[in-house]
Parts: C-alpha cells; structure tokens; sequence
C-alpha cells in the first residue's frame, strides 16, 4: 500500500470544508433547495471537491480516485454533513454501482468513474420493476444476445435520479426465466441510447426523484457487461453489501445533520429532550454498526446475512428521526408552505421508503430470521 | 491473536461461572486472573465477564469489582484487599443519601456484596448544592436487610442508615465515573441476559410443533425473534465502542438504553414465544425473565437514558457522532 515515496496523505476533510463552507454556499446542494438545483449543485460541488483533492479518497488511482478505502469514503460523507453540505446526490449510485464496476469490470470502471467524481456525470440504478421488487429474482427486462453485443427490452421502476443520469446499471434476464437468479446478467447501459424513454415519478415527496425506465430494443456493446453472463445475482449480492453499508452510513450522517437541525428549531419544545432521545439512541444504533460494517468492508471482508440487520437498524432511525421531527414540529409540518416544512414533509415520507426500498425490512427480516438465527425455513420462495 | 486471546478468555469465564451456582465472589474473581486481565485488556475483561454472567443469569459482586477497579484506575483511594461495599442507588434517583459538613445522612440503597459485614461502604451521595459525590462510609450503625423483590437469586440487601461517618469523600468526579463504570458493565451483562432469552426461544420455536409444523416456521414468530437480535446488534455495538478510547457519558448513557431496551424487547418477545412453557418455572425462561426485569431498570431503563441523553443533547445544541473515521 505505501510503496515508494510518494504516499498521499488524506487532508482533514472536516477542517478543509468547514473553512470553504461559506465560499461554497452557492454550490452547496441544501435539503431544502428544490431537487434538479440540488442535482445541478450537486455536479458543481463534487467537482469542485475533487479538484481540491477530497473527493476521489477512497477509490484507487487506475479509477481516478486517490487510493484509500471505504473508510475515506465514509469520513467524507460524515464531515460533509456536519460541515453543513447536503449529500450530494450522485455518490448514492456511485458506492454501489461503482464497487460493482471496480470489482467485475475494471475496464469500464476507468472509463466511466472519472466523469463521476469530477461532477460531470450520475448514474442510476436499473433493478426494480412493476413485477420485481423485493422479491428481485422474479425480474422479466431481457437481454437478447446478437452477433456484437445485446438487446435490451423491458421496464425498470423505482430509478433514483434516472432523468438525470447518463449511466444505468441494468439488472436483465438471459435465460430461462425459471433460472430465477441463475439467468441474470448486470449491463451497463447508455441512457442516451436510442430506444430509451425515462418517465419520472410525482411521489408523496413532493418530488419526482424516481423515473421510470423503458427499454425498447437498446443496444448495448458486449464489454458493457459486469461480470460474467448469467453472473448477474453475484455481482448484486456484491452490490447489496455497499447498499446496505454504505448506504446506511450515509444516511446516519444525513440524519446526524437533521437532527441537530431539529435541536436548532425545536429544543425548546416541551418534550424536546425525550423525543430527541429516543431519536438519537436509534441513530446512534446505526451509525456505530454502520461503522463495524464498513470497517469491514474496507477490510475486504465479506459481509454475510448480518448486513440485513443494518439494514433493519436504518428502517428504524429513519422513522425514529424522522417522527421526532414530525412531533417537535407538528406545526410546521401540518401547515408550513415554506421550503423548509415542505423539506421536513418530504424527508418523512422519504422515511417511509426507508424501511421499503433495497428490500423491505420483512425481508430483511426473513434473511435474520433464516440464515442468522437458523430458525426453520417458512414454505416460500426466495 | 487478539480474536484467540478472546476466545480463550470467554470460554475461561463462562467455565468459571458454570462451576459457582451460588454466583461469583471476589476471590474467585482473584483466582481465575480477572484483575490481571482487567489492567491489561479492560473491555475484553469486563465484557466477557459480565456477558458470561448475564448469559447464566448469575448472581454475582463482580459490578463492585468492575467499578472499584475502574475507580483505583483512575486514582481513587481504595483499597481492593478489604473492598467496601458499593451502595447502588434504585431507579430514578442518583444518590442514596446526602452529606453536609459533618457525616453522611438518610442513607437507603442496594447492595451486591456478598460479604456478611462489609467494614465500610461507597456511596454516593448528594450535597447540598445538588451535586453528587462519592463516599467511603463506616459501617457501624448501617443496617442491612436482605430484599426478596423481583428476583430473590440476587440475594439484595437494603442498606440504611439515619446517619453514617465519613471516612473519605472522594469528590464528585468519581461518583460519575462510578455510575459509567456500573452501567457499562450492566451494558454488558443485559447483552448477554437477552441473548440467553432469545437462545431459549429459537430452540422452543424450532421443536414445538402447532398446526402441523414447528411454531418458528411462522413468520409473524420469526419476526418477533428477529427483532431481539436486531436490538441486540445496535446496543452491542455502542457497548464495544464504549471502551475505544475515553468514553464520554453519552456513549455510555445510549449503550445502556439501548442494552435495556433489547432486554426489554427479549423479554417481551421471548415470552410471546414461548407461550405457556414461558410461564412455568420448569422452563429455563423464568429465572432469565426475572433478571431481566431487575437489570433493564437497574441504574436506569432505556427511555429514561435515552432522555436523558436527549436532554443533554438539547443543552449542548448538538447531538454528538459517536467515533466516526475521521483522519
């Protein structure tokens, strides 16, 4: 790891941020600004961060990136938030299709990270459909084989930011569809594509951060397959790791930020303490497993079924937090027309999602139940 | 190594609590190492010594050891030849009595020690100004009376005294660190009491049949089990963290509220469960879910730390991240 001399030593990303944070206002894509302004400070933002020498800690330098592991990664999301940044929006899809890019297909990932964190491109996830949610290996989107390459017909729901991404990675069957997770191939597919139509989403956000994605008849060139033909499900349950570490971990450190917010706004409230108690045990829950979970994933670790119950422990900050805002601000949120009671709405109902998408948490806690407890095996599939 | 070191160290404890039924006195303690231990790898000592305990629901003084070693570590004068008799106070208060410029007054708390007559106690105690400090008692003229209660296999005993003479008041800073010290070891011994639970549970849900198939099959069942090892996974992560570098009172104040609220949560879960087997005492859950119900209070429950913490959070005007990977 430290071979020769030049070793690059990660700058304080909490000291650096918090002395620029006022510079950077503009492009700081707040919770409260509306989503395609986010996104558009988002792209500013993380390009401006990687040019600075913070962003791309965590990723090794054949990709782009700095070097360092996961743990850079996560100490930049933590000190973005508590240095008063939104998230950006575009690292979401890049710790999951990103780790999945470095580890299946080396290629793409040095041709397509770089656009990533220098702020010029976001990417989208393609796995759910109307018929395939947490029950995933049901998918019907198919992959015809041709003489250079594929063709992709079928529909994807659930697309975080898809009208805004360039890249999907799309998870599509090529077999038989009783293959179930045995026929499944992970593409990487241009958006941009003919045969391509992305319909975003109104949800009870109050935004429209999911679309829709239709494929009809894309091609897509044979090195754009991750992994190996019919390896599709391995390189999700690859996936699924970042997805249920990383993701979690940037999550406490987005709740970590409202909270204090809450404190802000509301620690006068009568009931303040106890309700933001209650709130910050579950957080707290998160965070210090989320932070196990990815030590071990920068230790090359590979996570098992426990991940779930992180999975579960996010269901439960979420709404925890998400509640005691929604209480202590009972007002705001009932009857406020300003951004910012239209940004608490919308973060609880984002609440909701959490213990829904990435496999519901009855799901997760089938796979505790099963394969962490060894309790008998219920008559059903999956 | 460190994971071989720790293997051995539990598999040695738990033998050790498996040969005392009547729970662990001090020299036992002193036999097996645990003191040795405890200088070199704190955490390592303290929490497999009180999950090990926690798991045989055993009674025990090992939170006086716990806590009077963590004291002398620090620099308390204390002698842990002749150890006094720590007084805990019950839930909802943090003191067990006052003290003003003469002797100690209106004592009345718990203790652990299995010594007949302990020749001095450390209490902590109230000063006028609200604060609390802590104590080295006399134990002449203190009464001790043996409590029943909730669960009778912790062998209490009520400690009252009108008024007691003070032999050494330590100052306020160790009665803090008396009260982390404690919760962090009950942090401990609730994990391994609620792990207890849910291993009579999975094994009662797995053979007893209803309907036709094994009861764990169900997934409303399942789910209940499920929620225990959740709970169990959250609070025994903030309790390891609890011993990485200074542990600041939150750290330790959410380890023990979320340790309280998986043993609620097993107790509650288990017993659902378990069904009429949990209610007889021939059915290994009774003993555990007494203990349980004493624990989980025990140096305060899990709402009420978490209120606490959130009342500090409020005063702060910031809710603390715990460790993190910061350079």
């Amino acid at each position: 790891m430290t071979e020769g001399l030049d070793v690059k030593t990660r700058p304080d990303f909490l000291a650096w941020l918090t002395e620029h944070a006022a510079e950077l206002a503009d492009i700081n894509p707040r919770p409260d600004d509306e989503l395609e302004t986010r996104v558009d400070k988002s792209f500013a933002l993380l390009g401006r961060l990687n040019a600075e020498g913070l962003a791309g800690w965590g990723w090794a330098e054949e990709f782009g990136g700095f070097g360092g592991d996961a743990t850079d990664r996560a100490a930049l999301y933590d000190a973005l938030t508590e240095a008063g940044f939104g998230m950006p929006e575009q690292v979401g899809a890049l710790e999951v299709l990103g780790s999945a890019l470095t580890a299946f297909a080396p290629e793409l990932a040095r041709r397509m990270l770089p656009a990533v964190l220098e702020g010029r491109e976001l990417w989208c996830q393609g796995f759910s459909e109307p018929e395939a949610g947490s029950d995933l290996a049901s998918l019907r989107t198919t992959a015809k084989q041709t003489a250079d390459g594929w063709i992709i017909d079928g529909q994807k729901v659930w697309t975080s930011l898809g009208h805004r991404s360039r890249w999907c990675g799309v998870l599509a069957r090529t077999g038989d569809p009783g293959g179930r997770h045995r026929t499944l191939t992970l593409f990487w597919v241009d958006l941009e594509s003919p045969g391509v139509t992305v319909r975003p989403l109104q949800t009870t956000t109050g935004e429209a951060e999911f679309s829709e994605v239709f494929f009809d008849g894309v091609v897509v060139p044979a090195d754009h397959v991750i992994g190996e033909v019919d390896g599709g499900w391995k390189v999700a349950m690859h996936l699924l790791q970042y997805e249920r570490g990383m993701w979690a971990w940037q999550r406490q450190a987005i709740m970590h930020a409202a909270l204090d917010d809450l404190v802000a706004t509301a620690g006068g409230h009568p009931t303040a303490g106890d309700t933001i108690g209650a709130a910050y045990v579950a957080l707290a829950a998160l965070r210090v497993r989320s932070r196990q979970t990815v030590a071990r994933l920068a230790a090359g670790e590979r996570l098992g079924p426990e991940v779930s119950i992180d999975k579960t422990l996010l269901s439960t900050a979420e709404h925890a937090v998400n509640d005691a805002i929604r209480a202590l601000r009972v007002n705001d949120f009932l009857f406020g027309d300003d951004a910012d009671s239209k940004r608490i709405r919308g973060e609880w109902y984002y609440s909701r999602a959490a213990s829904v998408y990435g496999g519901a948490v009855e799901v997760q806690k089938n796979i505790i139940a099963e394969h962490v407890l060894g309790l008998p095996r219920e008559d059903r599939r999956g | 190594m460190a994971d071989e070191l720790e293997d051995e160290v539990r598999e040695a404890t738990r033998e050790l609590i498996a040969s005392k039924p009547d729970g662990l006195v001090w020299a036992d303690l002193e036999d097996m190492g645990w003191f040795d231990l405890v200088e070199e790898s704190p955490g390592l000592a303290v929490g497999a010594l009180f999950e090990g305990l926690g798991y045989a629901a055993s009674g025990s003084e090992a939170l006086d050891a716990a806590v009077l070693v963590e004291l002398t570590a620090a620099g308390a004068e204390l002698s842990l030849d002749v150890p006094p008799a720590v007084v805990y106070y019950p839930p909802g208060r943090h003191a067990v009595g006052s003290i003003g410029s003469g002797d100690a007054s209106q004592i009345d708390g718990i203790v652990l020690a299995r010594v007949e007559e302990p020749a001095t106690f450390l209490a902590p105690l109230s000063r006028e100004d609200g604060s609390t400090t802590l104590a080295v008692l006399d134990a002449s003229g203190v009464s001790l009376e043996p409590i029943s209660g909730v669960d009778p296999s912790l062998r209490l005993r009520r400690v009252r005294a009108q008024s007691a003479r003070v032999v050494h008041d330590l100052g306020v800073e160790y009665a803090a660190l008396l009260a982390k010290a404690a919760r962090r070891a009950v942090a401990h011994e609730s994990i391994g009491l609620a792990r207890a639970i849910l291993d009579v549970a999975v094994e009662h849900v797995t053979s007893r049949k209803q309907f036709g198939r094994a009861i764990g099959t169900y997934q409303a069942v399942q789910h209940r089990l499920t929620d225990i090892e959740v709970a169990l996974g959250g609070a025994a992560a903030v309790t390891a963290l609890s011993w990485e570098g200074e542990a600041d009172s939150v750290t330790v104040l959410t380890a023990k509220s979320l340790a309280a609220t998986a043993l609620d949560t097993a107790v509650r879960n288990g017993l659902q469960v378990c069904g009429g087997m949990g209610f007889t005492e021939e059915f290994p859950l009774a003993r555990l879910v007494r203990r349980a119900l004493f624990l989980s209070a025990f140096l305060g429950g899990g709402p009420q730390l978490a209120g606490a913490v959130g009342r500090s959070i409020v005063a702060a005007g910031k809710a603390p991240r715990l460790s993190g990977f910061a350079a």
